[in-house]
């Protein structure tokens, strides 16, 4: 006890901070040389694109698929956000078909974004699919977000192309008038998960 | 296995104690028997991280090492009597209060030690705090890694890890940490007896002991309860240092200060505490016994970084300390990730904190709603402290609002709120009552947020490994199977780009994310801009001049400063309508980010160099051609719209006539990306359904040079052909 408190340690802790300024000094100093040669360049790659085999069957639309557009059928918006992102109005509709028929849950990709989150809150929309309807629960959080509700098999047993359509509320709107309904990303089926 | 794993971590809790208790016993320091345990762990937890880390320095990362190393600490101890229990010279706790402590906690222990046997799936130990580790059991030693930035974080716990994952498996390293769970109520209580408040501290280890964030982190290879008993140990020995004013109680505060950084950054915030509360008792030659030790402690991981990163608190402070394997600008991402409130207002944050959990990865259970009513207790000199505690602990609040990264001030708000309560018996029996009912999972899902993670019943069967690992892993951890299909399909030690991060703990890759590193974001940005036209250089300026003749030429951004980036994909220069050729002898200069110069020259549209912070007025690429050339004009291609560019020749300033024009990309830009990462030893792509482009990876494989080799979960792994 003694001991300890009789040592000389008064400088130490100017000693020790000084040790603690050089650490952080040193190694604030950049280790980047001065300058660097001209990297070898890049030869991109020659000839023509392969050619693309688009897959036949699928259960849910991408609005990033090559022929989105022949399967929507009213209020999305043409322009195309990040590549795989599109605004819809507030009745988007869409039709397709889908070789799958069975145990099968509605699927949708959407993006609650905070920005349309504080604007208008907490949104809900109606689903229907070949004229039967459910409502979604209402998506209060923001971020990228997937909602899966089951669908009965006899809604979408009839054979030729299946429709769906949502009817979104409430609806947000920007100061220069635009509505928008979902920043949507895919809709459709998914295989329902055991 | 399950005998393995509890040997594994109960020679680790030994081994600590061991250590601790030859430290106090070294000093003679003397305290009451219960919390001379609770002190005796903690510090010698601290000792024994940094023994592992030098230990793993030095290529001995070992399990015959540490099983060594351990023998002969457990020898020393017994050999100089250390381990014999002190006297009891603590209050007693009434007989009333015990019997509620005991109940709760066995229950809710035995529940603990069941969820942390199971085999460990939790996110962040899956993906460093156990996987780190786990790798630096594989290499011996800690190798230099630069391309993630939770490699950077300090690792003082992941230490312990590692000792206790080499003797136990995989499973050790969360008994271990679930110690730490198990012995802070003892060291609340034995605290409350010290000050005098028994009941206290039974209702404030219960608090927190039961607390639903606490037990969900507690029970994994988390670290933030053990940074909580670190921090608590530290004040627990600044209180008795301000009773005897006995300094050698301070090299033991300053060795878990250093401790609490070397677990968590935030845990930095311990030795401003211990120093402010020293500097306030003007007790100045003390402030070395303090910070000498804390020193020893945090140094190896500064050191580290500074070695590794060249930058000593990596991944953070890249502006000052820029280093070519961080980006400022993912730092800021990453920081606004994690400090993000989304949706919520501040004035919410009490609520989803306390009961919902929507964007604070956790809650710690809404009895916490009465955490104001501690304020009660400022009119006790204990109860002020443990308030003043709190609010420094509670500072990190400010940046990032997870519910984990409160525990230390959690704790002290506990000890305030149950000195309260624990005035009127039946109040504080209530409390309680009601603060484990709130607890129970099954009430849990009646009141939080479904997003909000909690824990749930063990799976006894899986605890006792009746249910055998992989099939418990298979369900409950994301990409389990996804890493054996890797193993299964790429030659071993194959590097595997992804733009989400998954568990590495399972397989044998290293992983390439996007996020983690400038490299990463390189990668990533390459690919995206393969089919997204927002990352492609689309935008071509042109700036024309009279001819001058000049050794170098320096491209300076002026006019105001910009919320982006500056980015240059690509920079030619021209006489009389023909390219100069990029020759060897032309030296490129950048300011800021040097490192990345060389992209701006390399003849491809999908690599860039980028100020990778806000774009202000002066930065600059110049390039030295060597010898004179002459000149008349140079184009820049970038992304967007590039700013208000100016000219220098040989530092003089030169007019240019700027035109905007667009820049047609070529074609083939996905196959040209996959070789970008080919050359980068990129093998294989772990694309996950959400990820960008996945769709497209599917669909168009012949063009992007890529084949599926495998499918599992929601990933789809390819090979690069």
């Amino acid at each position: 006890m003694q001991r300890w408190r009789s040592m000389n340690i008064s400088r130490l802790p100017h000693s020790s901070l000084l040790a603690i300024a050089l650490i952080f000094l040193a190694c604030s100093c950049s280790r980047a040389p001065e300058s660097y040669p001209p990297p070898v360049q890049v030869m991109l790659p020659p000839g023509p694109e392969p050619a693309v085999v688009l897959p036949v069957s699928r259960l849910a639309l991408a609005m990033s698929d090559p022929d989105i557009d022949t399967h929507v059928l009213r209020d999305v918006y043409a322009e195309l956000h990040a590549t795989e992102w599109r605004f819809t109005g507030l009745h988007p509709a869409f039709r397709f078909d889908v070789d799958e028929r069975h145990h099968l849950d509605f699927y949708i990709r959407l993006l609650i974004g905070d920005d349309s989150l504080l604007a208008r809150g907490p949104v809900e929309f109606t689903v229907n699919i070949n004229g039967h309807r459910f409502r979604s629960y209402r998506f209060s959080y923001p971020g990228d977000t997937e909602y899966r509700h089951p669908v009965p098999d006899d809604w979408i047993a009839v054979a030729g192309p299946i429709d769906i359509s949502l009817d979104i509320n409430p609806p947000w709107r920007l100061p220069d008038g635009t509505v928008y309904g979902l920043f949507l990303n895919s809709i459709g089926f998914a295989r329902r998960s055991k | 296995m399950i005998v393995r794993i509890l040997l594994a971590a109960a020679f680790t809790i030994c081994v600590s104690l061991a250590l601790g208790k030859a430290l106090l016993a070294g000093m003679r320091i003397k305290l009451g028997r219960a919390e001379d345990l609770f002190l005796a762990f903690n510090v010698g937890a601290a000792c024994l991280s940094t023994l592992v880390f030098l230990l793993s320095v030095l290529h001995l990362a070992d399990a015959g090492v540490f099983l060594a190393a351990g023998c002969a600490i457990l020898a020393v101890a017994a050999f100089t009597r250390s381990l014999r229990l002190s006297a009891p010279t603590l209050d007693r706790v009434p007989r009333p209060w015990l019997m509620l402590f005991a109940a709760l906690y066995t229950a809710g222990g035995l529940v603990y030690l069941a969820a942390a046997l199971c085999p460990e799936s939790s996110p962040d130990a899956t993906m460093y705090h156990v996987a780190l580790p786990a790798l630096y059991l594989r290499e011996h030693h800690i190798p230099a890694i630069t391309t993630d930035l939770l490699a950077g974080l300090s690792e003082g716990m992941e230490m312990l890890y590692l000792f206790a994952l080499s003797l136990g498996g995989d499973s050790a390293p969360a008994v271990v940490h679930l110690a730490f769970l198990l012995a802070l109520p003892w060291g609340i209580l034995s605290y409350a007896r010290r000050i005098g408040s028994p009941g206290a501290g039974v209702v404030a280890g219960l608090l927190f002991f039961l607390s639903p964030a606490v037990a969900l982190d507690g029970t994994t290879a988390y670290v933030d309860v053990a940074l909580a008993s670190v921090v608590f140990s530290m004040f627990y020995l600044i209180e008795i240092w301000r009773e005897q004013h006995d300094d050698r109680l301070l090299v033991l505060a300053g060795l878990l200060a250093g401790f609490a950084y070397a677990i968590k950054y935030p845990g930095g915030l311990a030795l401003l505490y211990l120093l402010g509360v020293i500097l306030i008792h003007r007790r100045w030659r003390s402030l070395a016994f303090a910070l000498l030790p804390a020193l020893i402690v945090m140094t190896p991981w500064i050191a580290k970084d500074a070695v590794v990163w060249s930058n000593p608190v990596a991944p953070f402070a890249n502006r000052i300390f820029s280093n070519p394997y961080l980006y400022p600008s993912s730092e800021t991402d990453y920081s606004r990730n994690v400090g993000s409130l989304g949706a919520l207002n501040v004035w919410q944050l009490p609520y989803d904190l306390t009961t919902r959990g929507t964007r604070t990865q956790g809650f710690i259970g809404p009895v916490f709603l009465l955490t104001p009513l501690a304020m009660l207790g400022l009119r006790t000199r204990a109860g002020r402290r443990l308030l003043v505690a709190a609010a420094v602990f509670a500072l990190v609040a400010f940046e990032v609002h997870y519910a984990r990264f409160l525990f230390p001030a959690l704790l002290f708000a506990s000890l305030a709120l149950g000195m309260v309560v624990a005035r009127w018996r039946l109040v504080a029996v209530g409390v309680i009552a009601l603060h484990a009912i709130a607890a129970a999972p099954y009430v849990m899902t009646k009141y939080a947020s479904r997003a909000a993670p909690r824990m749930e019943w063990p799976d006894w069967k899986a605890a006792l490994r009746i249910t055998p690992e992989s099939a418990y892993l298979g369900r409950h951890l994301d990409a389990y199977q996804f890493g054996k299909l890797m193993d299964a399909k790429l030659s071993p030690g194959a590097r595997v780009f992804c733009f989400r991060t998954f568990q590495f703990e399972y397989h044998s890759h290293p992983l390439v994310v996007e996020w983690q590193s400038a490299l990463g974001v390189r990668l990533g940005e390459s690919l995206r801009g393969a089919i997204n036209p927002e990352y492609q250089p689309g935008s071509r300026t042109a700036l024309s001049f009279s001819p001058v003749t000049a050794r170098t030429m320096r491209l300076v951004l002026s006019g105001p400063e910009r919320t982006a980036d500056w980015t240059v994909s690509e920079l030619r220069f021209f006489e009389q309508g023909i390219e100069h050729p990029r020759a060897r002898e032309w030296r490129l200069r950048a300011s800021p980010n040097p490192w990345d110069v060389q992209l701006a020259f390399d003849n491809s549209p999908l690599t860039k160099w980028a100020t990778r912070r806000t774009a202000a007025p002066g930065m600059y690429v110049e390039v030295d051609f060597g010898k004179p050339q002459r000149l008349d004009r140079l184009t820049v291609d970038s992304a967007d719209q590039t700013g208000e560019l100016t000219l220098q020749a040989d530092g003089r300033p030169v007019a240019v006539h700027t035109e905007r024009l667009e820049n047609a990309m070529p074609p083939r830009l996905r196959r040209a990306a996959i070789e970008n990462l080919e050359r980068q030893n990129i093998q294989a792509l772990a694309i996950h359904e959400l990820d960008p482009g996945s769709r497209d990876f599917l669909a168009r494989q012949a063009q992007w040079g890529i084949e599926l080799a495998g499918t599992s979960e929601r990933y789809n792994l390819y090979r690069l052909k």
